[in-house]
């Protein structure tokens, strides 16, 4: 053991415990909170507004029609390069839809050789990247991204705009409801989770807001209500 | 370095320029706390579950550590124990050297302006980069940051503007913020991409799962934490929790009371460096954990309370004082109410025991902490001990050391006065009716304002003549 754990967990321990605080309650505190509930619509309702409030774009749609609104969307920014991830279900439909769309010239380029070759061509030429999402908050307006091998972590920060896929049917209330459902405490964590809501910010300018700091400049979320209502 | 914190408030009181930009920097963040907490019941509660989480980590706080730091080796980071702020530059720089790192880019950290990193690593020929955009100003500058969560808010934006046509080649004079910003991400973004080392701060290390978590806005941490070949992260001990549960509510605590959102950007959450088969993320990760004072503030029960404080900068935001002489005035790492607390613990109550007196103990710093940590009671607790007997009793260091003995005298006499009913009745009969010869010039209090004079008669007096009065009228009934 160093020396310096030694000496700082010795101090830390030579020390009283002051009364107010006892061990005994410490598992009770924080699943005695409530976080908030929302049920459908409203749950819905939640989550757009929030995520709009921080700048987002949502573009609701279904599963026959997203690959066609992709292509609209695009279009209109002009996207060649396009970072996906070629094995994902979306990812294929990406592909097929792009070979079907005669006119257009995008070129589809996957995230499959670490990041150590990759970063000239993905600093400097992606234009956009496009990929699923995990799950959303509600509360928060907030999208739940868990990089893995297939969809690495540097996809939804380093291209100037995002486009993530997104099912209402995965939608929950809170971060603590995610928490719980992914069952992290037991299971233990992934790599990297990450909590998105909106692109990249900063206020750091006499508190004015600038869009696209380090990160994107935009973030496109298309939802499928794959819920009935 | 003896600290001049008075010298240093009276110039920022007389620079309008700087008064201007904190005053509409604190309305600004004020304003956007106030609209995150509409419910003031349900802030209530929040506040004392934030309290309580803090309390009970704190409580478990030795088992805690070497929980994160079992399930961290478990993750394959590599955990590192500082207690002082040489220790963690050297465990810092010689990560970095022992892989010929030339460029290190850093995400904001509070822990790391505490410990001087940057300048240690200058020194020793690693170019250390500020990449928040705040920091990255503030750097250019050659300055420090003069809040903890907007570094340079001292700044307007002309000011700014001014900087980076002084400073970066090619680039001409624009206030319009948005290209400002963009100038930052273009040459940022290229050192990303060069950098061998990210450096980063922890909000929040989570014991259970061996978790490093990160709020930001502007993606610049996300950016250290994955690029780089290697990732250090360096936090003080106190910022450990016990579970994933506790994180929500501390959280939305955080980022309501820093900015009034109801949550960050981006959370991140890093548990392991990147494994087989994944394409980014650091080949390792380091934690390093610093000391520097905190566990002797955790020696004593009142001042304990100091280590609940989760860095949201919401009490200088509504400081009276924080929002006149801005922080630079301090001259301290950490400004504000949770400066005048910390810095005098850390450094000394002799180097840095003045700063206290900045203070009008009008209580708004702890009536807003999330954690509901008695400020102003622990600053009058840092007074104390600076003025008090040598003893050897309190354990902040320096404490006694600003002991005045004229003062002590009159706070004896003022003792003596209040504790003998007809000592006190003598003295105050003679202070009123003596009053025409109380003095006129009394030090520092009638250079701005008139002398006080005694009244004609005392409070005690007129009360006692009133239930006479009233006796008699009673009795004449
Ligand atoms: S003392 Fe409280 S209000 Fe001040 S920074 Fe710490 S947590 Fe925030």
């Amino acid at each position: 053991m160093s020396s310096a754990k030694a000496n700082i967990l010795n101090r830390l321990r030579s020390a009283t415990t002051p009364s107010s605080t006892t061990k005994s309650d410490t598992q009770s505190i924080s699943t005695s909170w409530k976080p908030p509930g929302y049920d459908q619509p409203e749950r819905f309702a939640r989550f757009k507004e929030a995520l709009q409030a921080s700048h987002a774009e949502i573009i609701e749609t279904s599963e026959d029609e997203w690959p066609k609104q992709l292509m609209e969307i695009a279009a209109s920014k002009c996207i060649a390069q396009w970072l996906y991830n070629p094995s994902s279900e979306s990812g294929l439909r990406l592909e097929q839809q792009v070979v079907a769309t005669t006119q257009c010239n995008i070129q589809l380029i996957p995230y499959d050789q670490p990041v150590e070759s990759f970063k000239t061509e993905l600093f400097n030429q992606i234009d956009a990247s496009f990929t699923d999402v995990e799950a959303g908050i509600a509360e928060t307006g907030t999208l739940v991204l868990l990089p893995d091998q297939d969809e690495p972590r540097l996809m939804s920060l380093v291209p100037p705009i995002h486009i993530a896929l997104f099912r209402e049917s995965t939608l929950l209330n809170s971060f603590s409801e995610l928490i719980a459902q992914q069952q992290w405490s037991t299971q233990g964590m992934p790599t990297n989770a990450l909590l998105i809501s909106g692109p990249s910010k900063t206020a750091d300018i006499q508190q004015t807001l600038a869009y696209g700091a380090h990160g994107p400049k935009e973030l496109i979320v298309l939802v499928i209500r794959d819920i009935q209502t | 370095m003896n600290n001049h914190f008075r010298e240093q408030a009276i110039d920022a009181l007389a620079d309008p320029q700087l008064r201007d930009n904190f005053r509409g920097a604190m309305d600004f963040l004020r304003a956007k706390r106030q609209s995150a907490f509409t419910d003031t019941e349900a802030l209530k509660q929040l506040r004392a579950l934030g309290h309580k989480i803090k309390a009970n980590t704190l409580a478990r706080l030795p088992d805690l550590l070497e929980q994160l730091e079992q399930n961290c080796l478990q993750n394959g980071i590599q955990v590192h124990w500082a207690e002082t702020p040489e220790q963690a530059c050297e465990v810092i720089h010689n990560i970095i050297s022992a892989q010929n790192g030339q460029l290190a880019v850093k995400g904001k950290s509070m822990v790391s302006e505490e410990v001087g990193l940057n300048h240690y690593l200058e020194k020793r020929g690693i170019e250390s980069l500020e990449s928040d955009m705040g920091e990255y100003i503030v750097q250019l500058a050659n300055e420090t940051p003069s809040h903890i969560i907007m570094p340079a808010i001292h700044k307007s934006k002309e000011q700014i503007a001014h900087l980076f046509e002084d400073k970066i080649e090619g680039v001409d004079y624009t206030d319009n913020v948005d290209e400002l910003i963009g100038t930052g991400r273009q040459i940022l973004r290229e050192k990303f991409s060069q950098a061998d080392v990210g450096i980063s701060g922890v909000n929040f290390a989570v014991a259970e799962t061996g978790t490093l978590c990160l709020v930001e806005n502007e993606g610049n941490g996300r950016m250290c934490t994955t690029v780089p070949s290697t990732h250090i992260a360096i936090t003080g001990i106190e910022k450990v929790v016990a579970t994933l549960d506790d994180i929500p509510p501390l959280l939305s605590l955080l980022t309501r009371s820093a900015t009034g959102q109801n949550i960050s950007t981006y959370f991140n959450m890093i548990s392991s460096p990147r494994k087989t088969g994944e394409k980014d993320g650091p080949q390792s990760v380091h934690l390093v954990l610093l000391d520097n004072g905190r566990s002797r503030m955790y020696q004593d029960e009142n001042l304990q309370q100091t280590l609940r404080c989760i860095r949201c900068g919401a009490c200088m935001n509504h400081c009276p004082v924080y929002s006149r002489i801005g922080g630079h005035a301090y001259g301290t790492v950490y400004p504000g109410p949770i400066g005048q607390v910390v810095m005098p613990q850390i450094d000394g109550l002799d180097k840095q025991g003045e700063m206290t007196e900045g203070c009008s103990l009008n209580g708004a710093c702890g009536e807003v902490c999330p954690v509901e940590i008695p400020l102003p009671n622990l600053i009058r607790k840092l007074r104390e001990q600076k003025s008090a007997k040598p003893d050897g009793h309190a354990l902040t260091p320096g404490a006694g050391s600003q002991r005045k003995p004229k003062e002590a005298f009159a706070w004896s006499l003022w003792q003596t006065l209040y504790g003998q009913p007809w000592l006190y009745r003598f003295v105050t009969k003679m202070a009123t009716r003596l009053r025409h010869a109380s003095p006129r010039a009394i030090g520092g209090w009638t250079r701005y304002r008139t002398a006080p004079k005694p009244a004609p008669k005392s409070l005690h007096e007129l009360m006692s003549q009133r239930a006479e009065a009233n006796q008699t009228d009673g009795a004449s009934k």
